[in-house]
């Protein structure tokens, strides 16, 4: 008990950089879910090109072993690139796959992002070939660069992931609670053809929605490329996966709900694996969401929505 | 209007996929067994009777997935060792064509490749599958459709001693690999504790437990395992369980390269002291070495076949792969080989008997004798469809590359 608890510090430290990725992922379901009440599914794969994107950048700036540019401009860079390119390419998918459809039944919408799912991780498996590609963090952060506390190391690529995560979710805050677009979308989300009728060009908000939700995945990917270093197609499935369910926790439609809800999950799998097993990593996520959900059926923060007739 | 278009469309793809589903399957024509001596007369004396193919061969390895990286490169050099059998002409006047069938690395994706190319009559044998669940998923399909397939990659050890008639291998088995490991990890490296991390595979937890076994055996008795999966991209908080054991020795019998280079990045990050021992997944210059950018650096990986760059018989070979599809790591140039060893088979079959058959392809492949290829070994099948002389080969990680370090025949 007594190994267990002195790595607890660690474990803290490595749930809280996992959490705070879930955390951005999460957002990017939870706006979208807020505003149209759509499961976007082809978040994971928005994510996982803005890795591609990031690594793009990087490859760029950074032939053979010399950096153009200093390093914090490169990840400054890419961060960026990855975000514009997410975003604009989140809104692409929206008007390409889900305007067409948004006054259809539930469920299409719900088809269609599946299948652009499965196209974009299909046109990247074409594109970048199947290998899996490194980002050579160790170039712009050393990695023993760091520091220690209560035996816990915190490498200064985790300290950064961390902060910018942070940074963005404030931006996002700032962003919905204080500014008019904010209020437009959080009117849109509350009732659609009312907000309309206010004269709040709904079509523009949708679309602006789906920029940011889509950046922020766009920001998460680079992120985790920078952290976890190995880049490939398909790492949208998981990452996906576990950003909705970082959303459902919290309260799916709920913007701190999904921040609380990507900091818990980052945090119980990496508590789960230190004192119960790795083996059961996956187990005890999806079970804590099972009991969140049988206790409260709209997440943590989720509110009770009335039905519209 | 348009919206009937989409519907033509959808309809279309529909039809299409239906048919290339249930393709019907022509029951293998009943060949009578051929004989050892077909021909009385000498061979050259002999007007050959005409044959117009068409010739197929398949290739089954995971195309798409998490693991389709190693995969595609299996592809890849299989389809080198066609291109270069036909540019030499290897059967005068017809080209030989590569059917290809994506596994998803799923035993019941391989069992519906397998049934399809086992129903296509003109497919006369197959380089793969590619790993060794898929290898035991398959067996009875192509033992019942007399197809021979040589597997690139199936180190499992059970996979030649059920008698299948139709399955060979040209890399050695895991009952060498895993005591191997083991042997160097205690011997050579003088470990007194070991933490074991399988991936779940078949493949992986078939080789942890052999290797513990061994480990046991020759007195190790501080022994932890623990498991990740193949969809895993952050290892930390089981690498801080491993710190708190603070083994000698940390020991992934894992499938992905660049599952291993990050474990090796983050043992660095972490302060976990201890050697890196992998198995044969981690040989590949570009995920476990580049990737890993110098946390590998003196990691230790076994490996079923040697590093091609260094085997003269290669050269040919893996500077024409390189000038045409770029790096590789372990998993290629075996593929090539059991590409090549087929191929060579259909050649032997046509210009003996004037006509290609599964029959005499199989028949001639078991006869593969001493053959020497880019694997820098004789080839010869045993009655098992093990290919001796086989060997597992110790490497470390230096600079950039592999270094040799040692050799473990088969037996």
């Amino acid at each position: 008990m007594d190994a267990l608890l002195r790595q607890l510090p660690q474990q803290l430290v490595n749930g809280l950089t996992l959490g705070s990725v879930y955390a951005l992922i999460a957002l990017g379901y939870s706006m979208v879910y807020g505003i149209l009440q759509l499961l976007n599914f082809a978040h994971g794969e928005v994510y996982m090109i803005g890795a591609f994107i990031g690594w793009g950048v990087f490859a760029l700036l950074v032939p053979g072993n010399t950096l153009l540019l200093p390093a914090s401009v490169i990840i400054l860079l890419m961060l960026m690139a990855a975000m514009l390119g997410c975003g604009f390419l989140g809104v692409v998918i929206e008007w390409f796959a889900y305007r067409p459809l948004r006054e259809a039944p539930r469920i299409a919408p719900l088809i269609s992002a599946l299948g652009v799912s499965f196209f974009l991780q299909n046109a990247v498996l074409l594109t970048m070939s199947a290998r899996y590609r490194a980002y050579r963090t160790g170039l712009l952060i050393p990695r023993t660069w760091g520091i220690s506390i209560f035996g816990a190391t915190i490498s200064f690529t985790r300290i950064l992931v961390i902060v910018v995560a942070v940074l963005l979710m404030l931006i996002l805050h700032y962003l919905v609670q204080k500014t008019r677009l904010g209020k437009a979308m959080r009117a849109t989300a509350q009732d659609r053809e009312a907000a309309a009728m206010m004269g709040i060009d709904v079509d523009r908000v949708i679309v602006v929605t789906f920029f940011i939700g889509s950046a922020l995945g766009g920001a998460a990917g680079v992120l985790v490329g920078l952290l976890f270093t190995q880049i490939y197609h398909f790492m949208g499935f998981t990452a996906g996966l576990k950003g909705f369910t970082a959303a459902v926790c919290g309260g799916i439609g709920n913007i701190p709900g999904a921040m609380l809800g990507g900091f818990l999950l980052g945090i119980i799998e990496s508590i789960g694996v230190g004192f119960i097993s790795p083996r059961y990593k996956d187990l005890i996520v999806f079970c804590v969401l099972i009991l969140i959900l049988l206790l409260r059926p709209r997440g943590l923060l989720g509110v009770k929505v009335q039905e519209k007739v | 209007m348009r919206k009937s278009i989409w519907t033509f469309v959808v309809v279309l793809l529909l039809i299409a996929l239906a048919t290339s589903a249930c393709a019907p399957a022509p029951t293998p024509t009943p060949t009578p067994k051929p004989k050892p001596t077909p021909t009385l007369s000498p061979p050259t004396a002999t007007p050959k009777p005409a044959f117009e193919g068409p010739i197929k061969v398949g290739i089954m390895t995971v195309m798409t997935g998490p693991a389709a990286s190693v995969g595609m490169e299996q592809r890849n050099w299989a389809k080198l060792a066609v291109d270069q059998f036909n540019e030499a002409s290897g059967i005068p006047g017809i080209e030989v064509e590569m059917v290809e069938g994506d596994t998803e690395f799923d035993p019941a994706k391989a069992m519906l490749v397998a049934e399809r190319m086992a129903a296509d009559s003109t497919i006369y044998g197959i380089a793969g599958p590619e790993s060794s669940q898929n290898c035991a998923a398959t067996a009875e399909i192509f033992e019942k459709a007399s197809l021979a397939y040589i597997s690139p990659s199936c180190t499992g050890s059970d996979l030649s001693e059920q008698g299948y008639k139709t399955f060979f291998r040209v890399v050695p088995r895991d009952d060498v690999q895993a005591p191997a490991d083991a042997i160097f990890m205690v011997e050579d490296l003088g470990a007194k504790s070991v933490y074991i991390i399988d991936d779940q595979s078949v493949y992986s937890v078939g080789l942890a437990e052999e290797a513990e076994k061994k480990l046991k055996e020759l007195g190790v008795t501080r022994i932890k395992r623990e498991s990740i999966s193949q969809k895993d991209s952050d290892f930390s908080a089981l690498l801080t369980l491993v710190k708190a054991e603070s083994p000698d020795v940390v020991f992934i019998p894992i499938q992905l390269a660049a599952q291993g280079a990050q474990i090796a990045k983050q043992m660095q990050e972490l302060g976990v002291k201890a050697h890196l021992v992998g198995s044969d997944g981690q040989f590949s210059p570009s995920d476990f070495i580049a990737g890993a950018e110098g946390a590998t650096e003196g990691a230790y990986v076994s490996q079923f076949a040697p590093d091609v760059h260094y085997i003269p018989e290669a050269e040919s070979a893996w500077k024409a792969y390189e000038a045409q599809y770029g790096e590789f790591g372990a998993y290629g140039p075996p593929t090539f080989e059991s590409m090549a060893i087929l191929l060579d088979a259909i050649k032997r079959a046509f210009d003996e008997d004037g006509k290609i058959t599964r029959e005499n392809v199989l028949r001639e492949v078991k006869a593969t004798r001493d053959r020497l290829g880019i694997l820098g070994f004789k080839v010869t099948f045993n009655e098992k469809g093990d290919a001796t002389g086989a060997a597992f080969y110790i490497f470390k990680v230096v600079g950039d590359h592999f270094e040799l370090v040692k050799k473990v025949e088969m037996e």
